[in-house]
């Protein structure tokens, strides 16, 4: 890697300084030298700091490329996946934590290619290095450094854990603090309707002092590792400063090769002691780096090995004629291989331009038979056949090319409300979104705004109500222009105003299409051509909504629950 | 560095009460960082002047090697032991701090719920003040000691040469006064800038991939993601590029400081070096210094990350500030004469949430009686939850007076108020933690008999009763771990724990199938027998077992009367809910 071998050379560069810096003391003082003489000496030594100058600036924008390119790749590989995954996915997770995870956690990734990897093989390579310096010169020395050096790999195991431990336990108590922390903020209107929000106070004291104690006796020991590091560090340079200044006084004349050493030599060795295991010590303070990345990585290939079950792109060559008609033919469905089918068997036919409302309990596989149409997922069984084609073999995007759908909550994207509803259209002309926003009685709202189409909604423009979002939603739908509409419970949680613009919006853009809606709404039912009622995972009667109602069975029994009945108007 | 910007001003006073602590442990980290300096210093004059000495028998005889070697050991001890120390003392500081904080914070945080910080209940905004609670935390550790440490070795170490050599000192103060303080501090102002683009970017980041998945249904269906994805690609290169500015500065930075911490001991070595041929420096003296010069910019090394980080704390604490020093929107008596009965009446009540916006309420007038039960209905936006948020003292009316037994509610004592009412509502927040620490919520003595006959009353015991843990069933946060009917239970039986005398339900069935639906109603009408009870909701389900029904229409009530009266009179009550069947 291009950083450890800046980082490399810079430490050649530090060995070249110390050998300089030695020299020259060593002239001024031993020898007398005068200065004018060492004048090349001092030019030479201000190269050197430039060149390590350099490499340090080198270092940092390779270290940051590193770092760059693997973001780059994970990142644009997550939202790819996710994409592809779909809603079948991302609708069961929280849309926040699986945003931190494409945006924070990948950045954690970042410090870890960029300043960890590198320093590791700087931990190994400067050490090595300067051994290889300080032998030929003293090997007694040399062998106060070697000594510790086998157990360079053993420190870094113990730095490693030391560190590692210090900062999972000491980031854990700290997130764990501000998890609880964030839990109580957000709770704080249901705490106060406790009477509880005073008495709160004396527990966040409670819980960071419980909180500060644990880590601490953790931390204590976990700080021990990193002593034995500083204590090895400090014994050798005073080790190999008594043995030099022992040696020079004539003490001891053993440690070199027949002639004692000069001032310079001793000097040499004694300013690359520190630095022998500074590299090492900074690896220390990069270890956060590799615990954040390997949660990170944990976190995101979890994400990159949910397996896709959505259709897929393929080449096969789209047979839809209009209208569209569309079959079920014993189509099972369960979640995953263990999982209970929640749609066994299910047959069933809408024939083009037929308006089909489904109703069922909460759970009975509504939403579910909407997603298989839409490909979000694939039957386990059994198949679905548009216009007698089966739609396992067409392409994900020209089939849905033939939809449109409105859920029960739309999502509006950042930018202007003429941007959302041209959103699957973007080179729709402004007549058509003027009709399309007219017909979804989107205009109604807009004209009063003082942007008109051009107001922006989302976090940074006003707020939409809930009936208003709809509309919009709605509009998308008209724009779409497409032969089959699905409806998930479009009118959920409206007042009555929104609800009945709503459903006359709905009429009209029934109007020459199929339609299949999911709905328990009576008002919306009435309209419906047929009714299937979804239950046990299967159909369980399907008819005109009178005729249903008039056998007294599943549906009946849906819209009449015992306990205390609506009234009938 | 030593006197922070005036926004910190209250969290430095927090400060105080651990300043010994504090002292102590900004000495450890300077004891450990001199020893360290001690111990170069004393070895690289310790060789020279040995060798010096053992260029003849005699005064390599003379020569007192017990003491520096003792000092080299006293050094090298030294330096191990201060920075174990340190790192404990300085940790169990950090610690301590966290503690005052988040007291403190959440002291002034308290009077101010819910109504001034309605503008950051979003989960985004609180999690960012977690944030920069987190980044204060961390002021004293990151920030405080490394620059207290810096300056007292900036200090020493140049005063120390100063009685050998002046040009010497004079050279390293510079030298260390530049590469310490001058050049971190100018990289930091550089990156300002671009530190604001940083944030620019990677919110618009964050924000377009939640709305992508949010939206991804939507996206699909309309064959909008490809262009959905390479926004985001467009996003993560902007950051990438912003990224790069400061990385190239902090690159810059770091080679700044290695040419003149490089070319600062070239300088000393240089005087030193003439000092030594006019005979005014003696030569193991420029060993000495040489060594704790090196030594000395090893301790600066830390500074960088200081600066950035006080920078990053100086906008937390200007965030936590903003938001602590709003004025509480309401305050109650300490004490007060609880209600003689508990009826309650709106008397011309208005309200709107800022001064600017429009009126929510307008002249709102409503009797309930002691005991009475009423439904208010009535479109999204037409202020019924308001009436509730007024009800509770969350918020005052503009005009007007709300009374409880005929008595104002503001001057009921905030014990007084809370003990009258049990709220059932949507936004009722469950809390990480068991069932039973959940329920305790609403009545913290209750023993386990009283839990279970109000998780009866909610009909959720046998929920609860076929769980392996049953009361000490982890929820999660937020109460994951239940399904929307459950949490809309299990608040049912806190409120049941209350046993209040007026119970205020806010569209308790939301969300839930018709099946629950009716369920939970039929236990919430049993509940509320004889009890003063408001009912905000749409649907309509078992409303004629209610006193009355209101129905409000921009603020104000256009109908009121019995289910059945109301139906006969065919006004906008039959239009309101979808009643079907």
């Amino acid at each position: 890697m291009l950083a450890v071998g800046l980082g490399f050379a810079s430490g050649l560069l530090l060995i070249a300084q110390a050998a300089l810096i030695a020299h020259l003391i060593h002239a001024a003082f031993i020898e007398t030298t005068p200065r004018s003489e060492l004048t090349p000496y001092f030019g030479l030594f201000i190269l050197i700091v430039v060149g390590r100058a350099g490499m340090a600036w080198a270092r940092e924008m390779a270290g940051f490329q590193a770092g760059t390119r693997v973001r780059t790749e994970v990142r644009l590989d997550l939202v790819a996946h996710l994409t592809a995954a779909g809603p079948a996915f991302t609708r069961h997770k929280q849309s926040g934590a699986l945003a931190s995870i494409v945006v924070e956690q990948v950045e954690a990734l970042h410090n870890f290619f960029a300043h960890y990897l590198p320093q590791l093989g700087l931990a190994v390579l400067v050490p090595l290095s300067i051994l290889a310096v300080v032998f030929p010169v003293s090997w007694t020395a040399g062998a106060i450094l070697a000594l510790t050096a086998p157990l360079i790999p053993l420190f870094m195991v113990i730095v490693g854990m030391g560190a590692e431990s210090i900062s999972q336990r000491q980031f854990q108590a700290l997130s764990r603090m501000s998890a609880y922390f964030l839990d109580v903020l957000q709770g704080l209107p249901t705490l106060k309707i406790f009477q509880r929000s005073k008495a709160e106070a004396d527990r966040v004291a409670e819980t960071s002092r419980t909180y500060r104690q644990r880590t601490m006796q953790v931390l204590r020991v976990a700080f021990l590792s990193s002593a034995v590091l500083e204590f090895f560090s400090s014994v050798s340079i005073a080790l190999v400063a008594v043995y030099l200044g022992t040696h020079f006084l004539g003490y001891i004349d053993f440690g070199t090769y027949g002639s004692p050493l000069t001032l310079g030599a001793g000097l040499f060795i004694l300013i690359l002691s520190p630095d022998f295991y500074l590299p090492l010590r900074d690896l220390g303070t990069h270890y956060h780096a590799r615990a954040e990345a390997a949660g990170a990585a944990e976190a995101i290939m979890q994400i990159l090995r949910t397996p896709i079950s959505q259709l897929q792109p393929s080449d096969a060559p789209v047979r839809i004629i209009q209208p569209l008609g569309i079959q079920f033919d014993r189509v099972t469905f369960a979640f995953n291989g263990d999982a209970p089918n929640l749609l066994e068997n299910v047959s069933f036919t809408v024939r083009a331009g037929e308006k089909v409302v489904l109703a069922g309990a909460s759970g009975a596989g509504k939403t579910t038979l909407l997603d298989l149409l839409m490909g979000f997922h694939q039957p386990t069984g059994g198949k679905i056949l548009v216009n007698g084609f089966p739609m396992a073999s067409m392409d994900c995007a020209q089939w849905r090319d033939q939809m449109a759908w409105v859920g029960q909550q739309p999502v509006l994207f950042h930018g202007s409300l003429r941007d959302n509803i041209r959103l699957g259209r973007p080179e729709a002309g402004e007549a058509a979104i003027i009709a399309a926003a007219r017909a979804a009685k989107v205009l109604e709202f807009a004209d009063r705004m003082p942007a008109g189409l051009d107001a922006p909604v989302g976090e940074q423009g006003r707020r939409l109500s809930r009936g208003q979002a709809q509309r919009v939603a709605l509009a998308r739908a008209f724009l779409a222009d497409a032969p089959l509409l699905l409806l998930d419970e479009p009118t959920a949680g409206l007042d009555s105003v929104n609800e009945r613009l709503v459903v006359s919006a709905i009429e009209a853009l029934s109007r020459g299409r199929t339609v299949i809606m999911v709905t328990h709404r009576m008002t919306n039912v009435h309209s419906a051509d047929r009714v299937l009622v979804l239950a046990d995972g299967g159909i369980a009667e399907e008819g005109c909504f009178q005729d249903l109602l008039a056998a007294r069975g599943a549906l009946y029994h849906l819209l009449h629950q015992p306990a205390t009945g609506g009234a009938a108007p | 560095m030593n006197k922070p910007p005036g926004t910190f001003g209250p969290f430095i006073r927090l400060l105080r009460p651990h300043r010994y602590w504090m002292v102590l442990g900004i000495a450890l980290s300077f004891l450990a960082g001199a020893a360290g300096i001690g111990l170069l210093g004393l070895a690289g004059w310790f060789i020279s002047a040995s060798a010096l000495a053992g260029l003849t028998p005699l005064t390599a005889h003379l020569f007192n090697l017990f003491h520096p070697s003792v000092g080299i050991r006293i050094f090298a001890i030294t330096r191990t032991a201060a920075r174990y120390a340190e790192r404990i003392v300085n940790h169990d500081i950090t610690f301590r701090i966290l503690e005052s904080l988040r007291i403190w914070f959440y002291l002034r945080l308290e009077p101010l719920a819910p109504a001034r910080l309605a503008a950051y209940r979003s989960g985004d905004i609180l999690s960012r003040i977690i944030a920069d609670i987190d980044a204060l935390d961390n002021l004293y550790i990151r920030v405080l000691t490394p620059c207290m440490v810096a300056l007292a070795v900036t200090m020493l170490v140049p005063g120390v040469f100063w009685s050998y050599h002046q040009g010497v000192a004079i050279t390293l103060f510079a030298g260390m006064v530049l590469v310490g303080f001058a050049l971190p501090l100018a990289a930091d102002r550089a990156g300002t800038r671009s530190g604001e683009s940083l944030a620019r970017h990677s919110a618009r980041l964050r924000i377009h991939t939640v709305e992508g998945l949010q939206g991804l249904a939507e996206l699909l269906v309309f064959n909008a993601a490809d262009q959905h994805q390479s926004k985001i690609a467009r996003d993560h290169n902007a950051l990438l590029r912003a990224q790069g500015t400061m990385s190239r500065i902090s690159g810059a930075a770091s080679a700044g400081m290695t040419l003149l911490s490089g070319a600062t001991v070239g300088v000393v070595l240089y005087l030193g070096a003439s000092g030594v041929e006019k005979a005014q420096l003696d030569g193991a003296i420029l060993a000495m210094m040489v060594f704790a010069a090196l030594a000395a910019f090893d301790v600066l090394w830390s500074l960088p990350a200081a600066f950035q980080y006080l920078s990053r704390t100086r906008e937390a604490s200007r965030r936590l500030t903003e938001i602590v020093s709003q004025s509480p929107p309401v305050t109650f008596p300490t004490e007060s004469v609880p209600p003689k009965h508990y009826g309650l009446t709106f008397e011309n009540i208005t309200f709107r949430y800022d001064r600017e916006e429009p009126d929510v309420i307008k002249d709102f007038n409503l009797r309930v009686g002691p005991g009475e039960r009423v439904a208010l209905m009535g479109a999204t936006g037409a202020g019924k939850s308001t009436l509730f948020h007024l009800l509770v003292r969350f918020w005052d009316p503009v005009a007007g007076r709300i009374r409880i037994g005929g008595q104002d509610i503001r001057i009921l004592s905030e014990a007084d108020l809370r003990r009258a009412m049990a709220v059932v509502s949507q936004q009722s927040h469950l809390f990480n933690g068991t069932l039973r620490s959940n329920l305790q919520l609403a009545c913290p003595e209750a023993g386990d008999h009283q839990l279970w006959s109000a998780l009866q009353a909610a009909r959720l015991d046998r929920f609860v009763s076929a769980l392996p843990e049953q009361l000490d069933t982890w929820i999660g946060e937020a109460g994951q771990r239940l399904s929307g009917g459950e949490a809309r239970r299990l608040a049912v039986a806190q409120a049941v724990l209350r046993d209040a005398p007026i119970w205020l339900l806010d569209e308790p069935t939301e969300g839930l199938d018709s099946t629950n639906e009716r369920a939970l109603m039929v236990t919430l009408l049993a509940l509320t027998r004889k009890r003063t009870m408001l009912l905000i909701t749409h649907r309509p389900v078992a409303l004629e077992q209610l006193d009355r029904i209101a129905i409000l229409e921009q603020g104000r009530i256009v109908e009121e009367g019995h289910h059945q009266d109301l139906l006969k009179a065919n006004g906008r009550y039959p239009q309101l809910g979808m009643f079907g069947g």
